[in-house]
């Protein structure tokens, strides 16, 4: 046999030979009775060998006691499974966070009001020329709601609220501030003295928020009420909602 | 593997194979296993199929001391791979088949011996000629048997069998060589007309 042959001969014997080099050495089999009959006496004693061969290197795994060895992990699969551990880790610690955490109650009626109450409500404005015609007293008064000084400016404007001839933006700022004081009791007073016409709506607002504050939802709900039929629907019904 | 121990591995040495075969087989097994899902009780035979395969390739001059556990334990996967595809060498089927026989082989009642050809994957044909040359090789002297697998099993080249078999030059070896192939056919044929076998 020449070197190529037997070597072809030998993958062919082995399963190596795929394709057009397996289909022609097929045909040279087939066509080729001496090809046919080296391939044979090649399988006969390659078979033969690889028996006696075989039955060797067997008995040194027992002897020798061989065993399989885990393979060693590669980086991406060490990366990997340090991915998982971590993502694992995160997910429990969370879990954990979130199960400590008690369990948030929903907001009180009050605490909303409060939330609406802590934003005072915008500074009066003055009309051109109008200036001149307010009292120095109330003029004061405004100048300290502006400066957001509310103690002042509750006690000077529950003064001028006193007289009978005040009006109404005096006394729903008199309220107000009152309300910015924590004086519940006043502004609230002061907001139910406010008539009929602009400053009626936000009075009414306010007072609300000064009954729920002292803890009178009973008289707030029908001022709420009113309200939802105005332009303070959306919190109106925000506080009837967290009264039932 | 030095070049040293590769070279005595590559010139057919089984000292340096059973080195080969231990050095490796933790290795390659474990790889088998534990990556490409071989059931247990049958990676030794892959692993084992895998090493002799690389000492012909060795001794054929096709490779060289690199890496040859990467080279073995890819032969070792593909000999796998072609498991799970239910593909068998012929050489595979012949060493199958070939344990099946008794291990006396003799001239009674050949015949009980061809087995289905779904069986052993091989056709009536091939059998009878593993029949008839095993037994002819049975009948051929020890010194012809040796070097008919020494030239054609082991690749070894003429000029370096001069001195094992006492001969006078690399001329004498090939005419001893053909003289026991001669011989070896010539007992396959008996044996094949014995047996009332066609050629």
């Amino acid at each position: 046999m020449n070197n190529n042959i037997d070597n072809t001969l030998r993958d062919y014997a082995a399963g190596s030979l795929a394709g057009n080099a397996l289909q022609e050495f097929e045909q040279r089999l087939r066509d080729e009775p001496e090809l046919q009959a080296e391939l044979d006496l090649y399988l006969a004693l390659k078979s033969m060998d690889n028996q006696r061969l075989k039955k060797q290197l067997s008995d040194s795994i027992t002897v020798e006691q061989l065993s399989p060895t885990v393979p060693p992990r590669t980086g991406f699969r060490l990366l990997l499974q340090w991915l998982a551990v971590a993502v694992s880790l995160a997910l429990a610690l969370t879990a954990w966070w979130r199960w400590q955490q008690p369990t948030k109650k929903a907001d009180t009626p009050a605490q909303i009001a409060q939330t609406y109450i802590k934003e005072p409500y915008p500074s009066p404005v003055s009309a051109m020329g109008e200036a001149d015609t307010l009292s120095d007293a109330l003029k004061s008064a405004f100048l300290a709601y502006r400066k957001g000084n509310f103690a002042s400016a509750a006690q000077q404007l529950t003064t001028i609220a006193a007289r009978s001839e005040s009006d109404d933006e005096t006394l729903f700022y008199a309220g107000e501030a009152s309300l910015q004081t924590g004086q519940l009791e006043e502004a609230i007073r002061h907001f139910e003295r406010v008539g009929a016409g602009y400053w009626r709506e936000a009075a009414d607002w306010r007072c609300a928020l000064a009954l729920l504050k002292s803890g009178q939802t009973d008289k707030a709900r029908p001022l709420l009420e009113k309200l939802r039929n105005g332009t303070r629907r959306t919190h109106a019904e925000t506080l009837l909602k967290a009264m039932e | 593997m030095t070049a040293q121990e590769f070279a005595h591995f590559a010139s057919g040495d089984e000292g340096a194979l059973q080195q080969f075969f231990k050095a490796h087989y933790g290795y390659v097994t474990g790889w088998l296993i534990y990556r490409e899902k071989c059931p247990q009780d049958r990676v030794g035979e892959f692993y084992t199929d895998a090493v002799l395969r690389v000492r012909d390739k060795a001794m054929q001059g096709e490779l060289e001391a690199g890496n040859l556990r990467a080279y073995l334990l890819l032969t070792a996967i593909n000999g796998w791979k072609m498991e799970l595809r239910r593909e068998t060498s012929l050489l595979k089927r012949h060493e199958r088949y070939l344990e099946q026989l008794p291990g006396d082989l003799d001239d009674s009642n050949f015949d009980a011996l061809i087995r289905n050809e779904e069986e052993t994957g091989l056709e009536t044909r091939q059998q009878q000629s593993v029949l008839a040359i095993q037994r002819a090789l049975k009948l051929l002297s020890d010194a012809c048997r040796q070097l008919l697998t020494d030239t054609i099993i082991n690749g070894i080249k003429v000029g370096g069998l001069v001195e094992k078999y006492g001969l006078k030059d690399a001329r004498g070896v090939t005419a001893k060589k053909q003289d026991c192939k001669g011989q070896l056919q010539r007992l396959a044929l008996q044996v094949m007309q014995q047996n009332q076998w066609s050629l």
